[in-house]
Parts: C-alpha cells; structure tokens; sequence
C-alpha cells in the first residue's frame, strides 16, 4: 500500500510545517499543488494527518526513507517550492534544505537552478494570490472553503451546508473578522498602520543590522588579538604565557557559543519583524485545553475539527489565519507536560505579534501560566486576557439552565467568576507587574454551538448569551484605535527587548572580566612579594649550609697539616686531594643546592595553588551575593576549572626545573703551598713547626677562597633558578589579566554600540507614542518630536521615561496611552 | 491485625529505638527534636480515626468535594483561594482533610498543608479538567514518587461539567493524557474517579436528581469506600513512618553545614598557617646564620691560635685578649639579632595585617556575624561553632595588634585600638636581651682546661738543636696535643655559645609565634572534628531514611 503514496509530495507538506507555523495560503497552495500534479486520494489523507500533526502521521524520517535517488530532483524542487511560499527562508527551512542537498548529493548547479525557479515561482504563485484576495469581502469566504477542503471531507459538507443558506451566512459572518473589520473606517486604519510600519521597520533593520555587526566584530576581534599572541610567542617554549593563551582560547570559545546564538536570533528576528511589518497580528496564546482552538475557530469560521475532545496537546502547530493585512495564530498550549517543544512553536510567533490574546478559563490559574506572562512581559508585548468560562452545553440540562440565567455564568461574586477575576488581578500585578489589561470573559462553548448548528433553535440567543461580541470589540476597538501605535510597539519597541539581551550579557561578562583581571592584579602583585621572600629565606639557607661546609672542611686542616709536613709538594696535592674526595665536598654542595631549589619550588607550588583558590573563593562569594541568572554561573564554573589546570601545570613545570639542575665545576683546585722548604740554620723542630704553619694558613686561605667562590657561585645560579620560575609566574598571571582586560574591552565596546542602537529604537518609539498622543499622528510630525527627544530610559515592558526639549508641549492624553502600550509614561521637560 | 502488619510493626519500633539513640548523640541533643517527635506521635495515637487528606491545586474544589460529601454546607467555597486553615470533617467514620492547596503563592499555605499531609493516612489528589500543567505534574510526582504516596493517593478529576463533549468519550481521552503525563510511571496504581463536586451540591440543593447524576458522586463514594477498605490497615504504620522521616529532616536540618563557609574557613586558616609558618622559617633561618657566623668566627679565632703554638712566641698574651675578642663577637651577633626580631616581628604583624584586610577573610567575620544575629543564639551548634571561630580568628589579631576586621569596627576606633595593643607587644619582645658571653666566660680557668698549654708554652723556648731526638720526639707529640685540646675548647665555647643563642631565641620565637600557632592549630582541630562528627550523624540518617521508605513501599 505505501509504494502508492507519492512521498515528495508528502516532504513538501512536511516543509511546510517544519517552520512551526502553517498558514491556510500554504494550505491552499498544497490543494492547488495536489490538483496539478494529480496527487492520490491516499496521499492526500496522509497529507491531512501531517498537517494536523497527528498521532500516527508519517514522521519526516520515515518519508525521507520512501525517497529514492530517481525522485530526488522532483522531491527538491517541490521542497523548494514549498519553502519558498511563505516568503524568506527561516532557518528550519534552509537546515532541511540544506540537509537534503547533502544527504542527496544534490550538484551545485541543479541546486542553485532549483532554488531560483522556486523562488520564482512563489513569487509568481503569491501575486497571483493577492490579486485575487483584493476585492470584495466574498472573496475572503472562497479563501475560506479553500482552507477547510483542505482541513478534512468532514468538515467541507458542514461549512458547504452552512455557507449554502444565505440567510445563515451573513448571520455567521457577524461574527467573523471579515465583516467585523471592512469598510473604509478599516481600510484607512490598514493602511495608515502600514505606512507607520515602512518607516519603523526600515529603522528597526538598521539597528538589528547594527548589533548584528557590533556582535559579529566580537569574535573577530577576539580571534586577531588571540593570533597575535600566538605569534608572538612564536615556537618559544613558552610555557606559561601558553598557559594563559589556552584559558583564552577557553573564554573565546564559551563567548563564542553566547554570540553565535544571539546572531542567529537576531537574524531570525530580523525576518520576522519583516513579515510582521505587513500585517497586524493577533496571537491566540495560553493553556492547553483554555479554548485558543475554539476562539480561532469562531472568529475565522473554519477548523472546527482541529478542536480537541478532552485531550491536552491538540494544536501542534501555528495556525494562521489571514485576511487582508489582518493575521490571527492559533498557537499550542504551554505548560503541558511532555509538551517542550509544542511550547517553544508557540513561542516562537511572539515576536512577530502586535497583541497577545491570552486564553485563561474560570478554572484556575497556575504559576506556569504567570511565567510565561512575565516572558512577554519582558518582550514589551500588549496583552488581552479572555476568560473562558467553561461549562458543558452539550448537555441539555445544562444548556438549559444556563440560558435560563445567562448573566450568572458571569457574576462578579466572589464565589463565582468574580472571584477568578479578583485573583487573576491580583497575581498579574505580582507576576506581569501590572493588571492594566482587558479581561473579557467568553463562554466559548455557546459560541461554538451557535455557529456549529445554525439550525439549533437557540443559536441566536447563545451567541448572544456567549459574549463574543464582547471579545471581537476590543480587537476591532485595538485595530482601530490603537493599530498604529501597536505597530510601532512591535518593531520598535519590543525590539530593544531583543537587543538588550546580548547588551546586558555582554556588560555582566565585561564586568566579571574587569573584576577577575582586578583580581589577579593584586595576586600577582602579592605572589612576586612573596616569591622575592621566599627567594631570600632559601638563598640564607643554601649560603648557610654551605658555609657549615666549609666551616667543617677547616676542621680537617691542622691534622693534615701535622700528618703531610714534610711531604714533596706533588704528594701533598694529592693526599689533599684524597681527603676532598673522602669529606665529598661537591656531593655535599650538590645536595645543598639542589636542597634549596626544591624547596623554593615547593613554596611555589604552595603559592600558585593558593592563589587559585583564593581568587575561586573570591569570586564564588562576591557573586553569591550578586545572583547572576544561571548562564554566568556556568561560565563561572568553567573558569574555576581552568584556573586549576592552568596554574597546577605551572607548578609542576617549575618543580620539573630543580630535577634537571645538575652543576658542575664546583671542583676544587689543588692547594699551592710554596715556601714550605726550610732555612737550613733552624732545628728539625723548628722546621716542622714551620712547615706545619705554613701548610695550615696556605689550606685555610685556600678554603676560604674556595668557599667564597662556590658560595657567590651557588647562590648566583639559586637566583637565576629562582627568578625564572617566578618570571614564568608572573608572565602567565600578567598575560592572563591583560587577556581578560582585552576581553573585557572588547565586550564593553561592544556593549555600548548595542545600547546606541536599543537608545535608537526608544527615541523612535516615543515620538511615536507622543506623536499618537497629539491625536493626529504622522510620519513628519513624528520626526519633528523625534529631533526634540533629549532622552528616554526605558525598561521594556514597565516604564518609559521621555526627557523632552523645553518647548514642546506634552499631550494631555498621554496617560491615556499607558492602557494601550500597557508601560508606565512619564514626560520631563530637560532643564526642568 | 494480620502477621504481616506485626511484621511490620516489629521494624517500625526498632526503627524508632534506634531514632531514639541517635537523637541522643550531642549533635542534636540539644534541639527540641525529640520533644516534637514524642509530641507528633502522642498526637497520632490520641486520634484513632483514619484520616484522609483532600489535596491539590488550588480551587481544585476541594471544599466543595467535602462539602457534598458530608452534607455540610458551611464550608468555604471561593474561586479564589478559599480555605485558609486545614480544617477536619468526619464522614462515615473517617476523617476528612480539607487543605488549603498546594503551590500558590501563599508559601505558608504549602507549609499547612505538607504538615497536614504527614499526618494523613491516605490522600485524595484533586485534578480539574484541565489535568496536569508542568508544575501540578512535577509536584505530584514529588508526592507519589519521592514522598513514596503512590500507594495511598486517589486521583480525581473534577469540575467534569465544565467541558463540552460526551462524558465516556472525555473519561476515556482524559484517561490518555493523564498516562501520558505520566509516563514512565504507570496510571494504573491510582484509584481514578472523575465528578463534578458542584453538581452535586446544586442538585442536593434544587432536588434535582437528573444533576445529581451528572455528578457521577455515586461512583465517586464507592471507589473511595474500596479505597479506605484496601488501604485502611496497613495505612495506620504510614503515618507514624512518615513522622519519623520528618524528624530525620529535621537532624539533617540541624546538622548541614555549609560546604562554601567550610572551604573558606579552611582556606582562611590555611593561609594563616602559611604566614606564621614561612615568618617562623624566615627568623629561625636569619638566626641559624647568625649562630654559625659566630661559632664559625670563634672556630676561626682558635685555629689561628692553635697554628701558633710553638712558634709565636707572643702567643700568651695574645691568647689572654681572646675573651674580649669572643664578647665582642657575641654583643655584635646580639645587636644584630635583636634587629632581625624586631624587624620579624614587624613583618609579622604586616603580614597578618594583610590577611585580615583580605576581601575573604572581611566576608567570612561579617556573614558569621549576619548568621549569629539571624539566628536565636541557642538554635543549631553550627552558629555557635562559626561564632567561637570568628572569636578566635579575633583573637589571633588582638595577640599581635592588629586589626580584625575593617567591617565591624569604624575607622578611627580600629586603628587607635590596634596601634596600642601593637606597641605594647612589640616592647615586650624588644625588650628581651641576649647574653651569651656569660658562656664565653673561660678564659680566667684557661690553663686549668687546657692543662697542655702551659708546657706547650715553655716548649717553645725550650726547643733547641742541643735536645735529643727521643725528647724532640716527645715535645712534638705534646704540642699537637695541645694545639687539638686548644682547637677543642675554642670548639666547645663555639657550641655552647651557640646553644645560649639557640635556647634564647627559641624563647624569643615561641613569645612571637606559638600563641599563634597554638590557637590555630585548635582551630584547625576542632573544625575537623565537627566534620567528622556532623559525618557520622548524617550517616546514620541516611540509613534510618532508607529503611523508613522500604517500609513505606511494602504498606
């Protein structure tokens, strides 16, 4: 049965979901697509589950499989096509481009063609569209049975049937954004949201492209200067300056990971602040099982089917909804278990969204559900809360008693709906830092029933009893009223959302880099005391031990001189030579020398490893105290590692350094006793009385030279051994701080472009918000308060605070304003 | 009761003996643990119902659950958050828990209700028709997989009126989405019931039995009824098992300690260590060189003498001047060691200075004192053990004069207290005087040691070419005799002289140094200990724990 499925058909519908979102023109496109390559009922029916996500669809994998070499051009070209439709590849579109090129061995020129006739071919597929769309609100319906043949066979009987009875049709389509939105009121309101968007969005790309380069010069820069050290040390045996380059390389390639993510999502944002420039855009967004499905389903009029019976998880995939410039998104539930990836879909329209309809129902709400409102909160984004207000109206008790009181279902007590408002207040304000937004209850449900069954004899009376009017207001009120400056919100305003992101990481590392580098500044300092002491205490030492010596060596002397005294010169260098050798002076030198090396080694090693603890202590305490979210303590801990490998290998090289010391030339020179011969008039005593004399001053003054020599000599070599060491550890630390006082810059300059840009981004933005509160907003009046906008300080998603110049004249309204970007305003004259 | 219930009976009290003894150990001994232990479980065996507690996530309709249960109608029922306190109801001779929810953000409501559960035989778990989110999901399992509940929790699923759709259809969907979330764990081993509290309560009170029955309360009252009758029994050792655990959290509670302050403290004494010990080094090597300069000058001194024997005939009185000569040598030795101390002195107390003004050592005397005021002083042995460590760090700087801690003192007070305390010490070790010519004191019995010299002496003039050979002979075996006992002596005052050097220094450095070293070393001592013990009673815990949950598993 499978070999009849045509599987690249299948992979391009596969295509069109890999991107999260699924837009009924991809839907239509398919249908059309399907009809001209005469696709197969059964493919089609494994199409629809792949659309729908199901559980038992083909998996991409699995149609991959199914491929084989001689269908790979046409598999390409359709996945071309398909990836193509929806405007600009997003970057799970090119990944599965580009894995298929790969994996299929696709040539260059067969691909570069492929993908310039698909882009031909979307372009020419999507104006062909848009002619069409143009015109009358009825073309808008045939859009809409377009989609729903595609959804399922089910459904087309129903919404044919539906569509069929004129009566009924205009009765529904109340209540559906066509008709909801049209007229000149709204074509105006269109187009002056689309005019506002041109010129925010040409803004908006500069700085994104702006902090893109800012961002990309990072590593740039990083890896230049790494080059340079690495030349400068050259094929030096460089161990510690080595060391140091490596904890570098470390810190380049942990920044790198950072930034390479912050630019794929900047390009990512910059694609979908394009796509979001064309249309005002409405996110269904919430719970699983809240009624987001059901919502979409009733103001669009079609995939009833896609709405869940009692299981979590039923949307798996953006759905979107157009009409003229207008886009509602069904989204999947968040906070559902096993549902991570569902989630981060949904996620992934924020950005593209002027307002976020958040679905809640009457039953509870949880933290999960406050997070994630912080989380656009943090994005800038206006929020509409529905309050789905659930109760089972298929049941004809029911449906029964609830009619009978349809207001009770939504009574402010306490004990009912009230309550649920009181406490979603009441936790917004904590959560999301403000309740400044609707919260319009729904009963869904009586909704869905009314528009279901037309022919149901209480269908008017539930659509009225749901109060979806209610809801389909306040969008066309935002449409109309607060469109404009809704837009400028999107692409200005939650923009710098996007750009204060890497900015504030780029400050917080700069910082901890400035103060790590301060750090070991005052270690290296205190370590070079330190070592200089040690160095002192150790060369007493060795000079003492080896005075002890030759101290001892004297001892030796007038023996000798008694036993020798009258020896020939020749035997006695040679007896005094035997009695060096048996007293073994040069092991004891040896040893001695080594004996001090070793031990300054050991203070070093004792120094080093101190040192690393002190500074892992020292940071671990003073940013205890400062709570760094979870990404800089990781950073942190990578740095501890380093620190400890990178210092324990200098240790064990400086030890290394004493065991190869072997000195030589410590050899004693043979004694030169002259005038030892006698005067012929003395006595035999008196001549061996003499001699013996002699003999002892010339050894004595011999030793003496001696011990004077190999002690500057020794002590000499000590220093130079010591001061290598302590050189190689202050090269490491020295390099080491000026590496992270180098990063440190860097990340700071960069930092200060990114909030040139997000400054940018906020003076658009208030002049907007001033020029939209003057009551007649344009694009010259908005420049002219722009050139007279000193300053603004912004937190996204809580305040903006304008510093005007003295003659401006603030709008009354300004407080007004506050409720629809749903941000604290406040306006300072500068000098005031 | 049956055998195995006694079984486990059996365990239950040796577990409990052995708690007993543990609780004894001087760790603990001084908390109120046993006290809330003997309290918890006099509580238990007071009571006799078998309790159930009714939990979840809030306005789950707990109360209202209970209230349609019990008939009564005086609970309170918000959609906000309702029940504050844990309140009890009896139904059919149970005991019914109503709890105030799990995880708001009312953490004190968290708080009741755990305590709550842990004197609960078996729990209801409540769910809404909106099933697990991530975070009901993860607390769930951390009360039937970690808190080891899963053999004594029903799970139920109510406010099922709220959502369209036939009831089987959504009994059997909701069914597969609770597996899933619980996936890898398996369904199967909870109770599931699945009801619409509310229902129930509105068709009690409009006598409408059609509602009742949407209610689904009929299936809900038997399966709590098999419930109750399978768990019953066994479920009476839950409880007092589940105090006993929270007792060991709270010995484990009382004895953690925290792992960062620990590192620092035996850093901060390492390194303090290091200073006193590399300062001792510096003075002891400064002395020794001292001492073999002078002993090596003396040696020198006697050599020359000696090689002088027999033929300078002035040797006599040059000998006579060498006492003179040796105290010259040792007042000159004296002078210069006494600087070398004082200087040692001085560096010691720079040194140390330096430590104390160390980031660290400011952060670990300030967040003891944070942690002893935060504290009430008689809480945990931890607190006190921190506060007799920063004591003695203290009086570490107070025994050398300097200052402890530029964060607990200002400024001004600081330096004048330490500058005094400073100046005193270091006179009383400057004022410390070396004598060691007192030793050198010999040469008036000279003769008397060296009985050779004297005849060595009158040889010299003595020796002629008219003496015979023998004699000659003779005298020279004398004179070298005399030259070793001269070198000897010369040798002996070296050592002697060096060993008063020695002797006095040691006294110098033990003044300087011991009462430092000594009060470090205790340190260093007495934080291992607290380790080692803390050690030994977390080891037992772990033990007791693990028996405490094999036994939960088996009831």
């Amino acid at each position: 049965m499978n070999n009849v499925l045509d599987y690249p058909y299948l992979l391009a519908v596969h295509t069109l979901c890999v991107d999260g979102q699924l837009h009924q023109n991809e839907l239509k496109f398919m249908q059309s697509l399907a009809e001209n390559i005469s696709v197969d009922p059964t493919t089609l029916v494994e199409a629809d589950k792949i659309l729908a996500q199901a559980d038992n669809h083909l998996n991409l994998e699995a149609v991959l499989q199914q491929i084989t070499p001689d269908h790979y051009p046409r598999a390409l070209s359709l996945v071309a096509l398909a990836a193509h439709y929806d405007g600009e590849l997003d970057r799970t579109e090119q990944r599965l481009i580009q894995r298929l090129r790969q994996q299929w061995k696709i040539s260059d020129d067969l691909f570069t063609s492929t993908q310039i006739q698909a882009h031909e071919n979307a372009q020419r597929l999507i104006a062909d569209l848009k002619l069409k769309s143009l015109g009358k609100v009825s073309t808008g319906a045939k859009v809409l049975s377009g989609l729903e043949s595609v959804l399922g066979t089910a459904i087309i009987d129903q919404v044919v049937s539906t569509l069929g009875t004129e009566s009924m049709k205009t009765r529904i389509q109340d209540f559906r954004i066509e008709s909801l939105l049209s007229g000149p009121k709204y074509d105006k309101a269109i187009n002056e949201c689309r005019e506002v968007g041109l010129h925010d969005i040409e803004v908006t790309d500069i700085c994104l492209h702006a902090t893109a380069q800012a961002i990309q010069e990072i590593s740039v820069e990083l890896d230049s200067k790494i080059a340079e050290i690495h030349a400068h040390i050259g094929d030096k045996p460089a161990q510690a300056a080595r060391e140091a380059l490596s904890l570098m390389k470390a810190d380049r390639a942990e920044i790198e990971r950072v930034i390479q993510h912050e630019l794929e999502e900047l390009k990512e944002l910059q694609l979908k602040k394009r796509r979001a420039m064309n249309f005002y855009t409405i996110a269904f967004m919430g719970r699983s099982k809240a009624g987001k499905s059901t919502l979409h389903a009733a103001v669009t009029g079609g995939g009833w089917d896609q709405i869940g019976v009692g299981r979590q998880n039923t949307t798996r995939l953006n759905r979107v909804y157009e009409w003229h410039n207008i886009r509602i998104i069904d989204t999947p539930g968040i906070a559902t278990p096993g549902g991570e990836e569902l989630e981060k879909v949904a996620e992934s329209i924020i950005d593209e969204a002027d307002l976020i309809c958040f679905v809640v129902t009457n039953n509870n709400q949880q933290s999960s559900e406050f997070e994630f409102l912080k989380q656009l909160r943090n994005k800038g984004k206006p929020l509409l809360v529905l309050l789905n207000v659930k109760e089972d109206l298929s049941n004809p008790l029911r449906l029964k008693r609830f009619l009978d009181k349809p207001d009770q279902a939504f009574s402010d007590e306490k004990d009912r709906l009230g309550g649920h408002i009181d406490r979603i207040r009441r936790d917004a304000a904590e959560y999301y830092g403000t309740s400044n937004f609707p919260i319009i209850p729904v009963q869904l449900l009586a909704a869905q029933i009314a528009q279901q069954q037309p022919e149901h004899e209480y269908a008017q009376s539930l659509m009225k009893a749901s109060r979806l009017q209610h809801f389909l207001d306040s969008v066309r009120l935002s449409l109309l009223n607060e469109g404009l400056l809704r837009r400028s919100q999107n692409l200005l305003g939650s923009t710098v959302a996007d750009i204060e992101r890497p900015c504030n990481y780029m400050k917080t590392q700069s910082n901890s880099y400035l103060d790590l580098s301060k750090k070991l500044h005052d270690q290296a300092k205190e370590s070079n005391q330190r070592l200089e002491k040690a160095q002192e205490d150790h060369a007493r030492q060795l000079e003492q031990d080896l005075r002890n010596l030759f101290a001892e060596l004297q001892q030796a002397v007038p023996d000798f001189a008694e036993d020798h005294w009258d020896d020939s010169e020749s035997k006695l260098n040679s007896a005094w030579s035997d009695e060096l050798l048996r007293f073994g002076i040069e092991q004891k030198i040896n040893l001695a020398q080594e004996n001090a090396i070793a031990k300054f080694s050991e203070d070093m090693k004792e120094l080093l490893a101190e040192v690393n603890q002190e500074i892992n202590l020292q940071r671990k305490f003073s940013f205890s105290s400062e709570k760094l979210d979870e990404q800089d303590s990781s950073v942190w801990f990578q740095k501890t590692l380093q620190w400890g490998s990178g210092l324990a290998t200098l240790g064990l090289g400086a030890l290394a350094l004493a065991n190869i010391w072997n000195p030589g030339g410590w050899v004693m020179a043979g004694i030169a006793v002259v005038g030892v011969l006698a005067s012929l008039f003395e006595s035999k005593a008196t001549k061996r009385r003499n001699a013996v004399k002699k003999i002892s001053s010339a050894l004595e003054s011999q030793i003496e030279n001696q011990e004077q020599k190999v002690v500057e000599a020794a002590l000499q070599h000590f220093m130079e051994q010591c001061l290598s060491g302590a050189s190689s550890v202050r090269t490491y630390l020295k390099m080491s701080e000026d590496g992270l006082l180098f990063v440190e810059k860097i990340l700071k300059r960069g930092a200060e472009t990114l909030q040139k840009q997000s400054d940018i981004l906020n003076i658009h933005f208030a002049a907007r918000i001033l020029d939209f509160a003057g009551g007649t907003p344009s694009e010259s009046s908005a420049q002219a308060l722009r050139e007279n906008i000193r300053n603004v300080r912004r937190k996204v998603g809580q305040s903006i605070d304008v510093e005007l110049s003295p003659h401006i004249k603030v709008p009354e309204e300004i407080n007004l304003i506050e409720s629809v970007i749903q941000e604290k305003i406040t306006i300072q004259k500068a000098g005031a | 009761m049956t055998i195995t219930a006694a079984i486990y009976g059996q365990r239950f009290e040796s577990i409990l003996a052995r708690l007993g003894e543990l609780l004894s150990e001087p760790e603990v001994k001084d908390s109120n643990i046993a006290v809330k232990l003997e309290k918890d479980l006099y509580e238990f065996r007071q009571r006799g119902f078998l309790t159930i507690a009714f939990v979840g996530e809030y306005s789950a309709g707990k109360s209202s659950l209970i209230s349609a249960l019990t008939g009564r109608r005086d609970l309170a029922i918000s959609a906000d958050i309702a029940t504050d306190q844990c309140r009890e109801y009896e139904w059919n001779g149970v005991k019914l828990i109503d709890t105030p929810g799990l995880w708001t953000e009312r953490k004190d409501h968290d708080a009741r209700t755990y305590e709550s559960i842990a004197k609960a035989d078996l729990l209801v778990y409540c769910l809404t028709y909106s099933l697990f989110d991530t975070t009901t999901l993860a607390n769930f399992r951390e009360l039937a997989f970690e808190r080891n509940y899963q053999t004594k929790m029903l799970l139920l699923v109510n406010k099922m009126s709220a959502e369209a759709g036939n009831v089987e259809d959504r009994i059997v969907h909701y069914t597969v989405s609770l597996q899933e979330s619980l996936g890898p764990n398996t369904l199967q081993s909870f109770p599931l019931a699945f009801c619409d509290a509310r229902d129930q309560l509105d068709g009690e009170d409009e006598g409408d039995e059609e509602l009742k029955a949407l209610s689904r309360f009929d299936e809900l009252i038997v399966l709590l009824n098999k419930f109750i009758e399978a768990k019953g029994t066994t479920a009476r050792l839950d409880t007092p098992l589940r105090i006993v655990i929270s007792t060991l959290d709270d010995v484990t509670a009382a004895c953690v300690r925290d792992d960062g302050r620990d590192d620092q403290q035996s850093h901060l004494l390492k390194k303090l260590t290091g200073v006193i010990m590399r300062q001792r080094r510096a003075l002891t090597i400064k002395v020794e060189s001292e001492i073999s300069g002078l002993a090596h000058s003396i040696q020198k001194l006697g050599s020359g003498f000696a090689k002088d024997i027999g033929v300078n005939p002035e040797l006599q009185s040059e000998l006579e001047g060498a006492q003179h000569k040796i105290e010259v040598l040792c007042q000159q030795s004296s002078d210069r060691l006494q600087k070398d101390i004082e200087a040692a002195v001085e560096s010691l107390r720079e040194e140390v200075g330096k430590e104390f003004d160390s980031p660290l050592m400011a952060d670990f005397m300030a967040s003891a004192n944070t942690r002893i005021d935060a504290h009430a002083p008689d809480t945990t042995e931890f607190s006190g053990s921190l506060k007799k460590n920063v004591a003695m760090f203290k009086r570490i700087a107070d025994t050398l004069g300097v200052n402890a801690s530029k964060s607990m003192v200002n400024a001004a007070q600081a330096s004048k207290s330490g500058l005094a305390t400073g100046i005193r010490t270091v006179g009383k070790w400057v004022g410390f005087k070396f004598k060691p010519w007192q030793a050198a004191n010999w040469a008036k019995n000279l003769t008397n040691a060296v009985p050779y010299i004297g005849v060595a002496l009158s040889l010299l003039s003595l020796a002629s070419d008219v003496a015979s050979e023998v004699e000659e002979a003779n005298n020279e075996v004398k004179i070298r005799e005399a030259k070793r006992d001269l070198l000897n002596h010369f040798n002996n005052v070296a050592e002697s002289v060096s060993i008063e050097v020695r002797k006095s220094s040691a006294e110098a450095m033990e003044e300087i140094y011991g009462k430092v070293e000594t009060i470090l070393s205790e340190m260093k001592a007495s934080h291992e200990k607290e380790l080692g013990a803390n050690n030994e009673v977390v080891r037992q815990v772990t033990i007791l724990r693990a028996e405490c949950e094999d036994l939960l598993k088996l009831i």
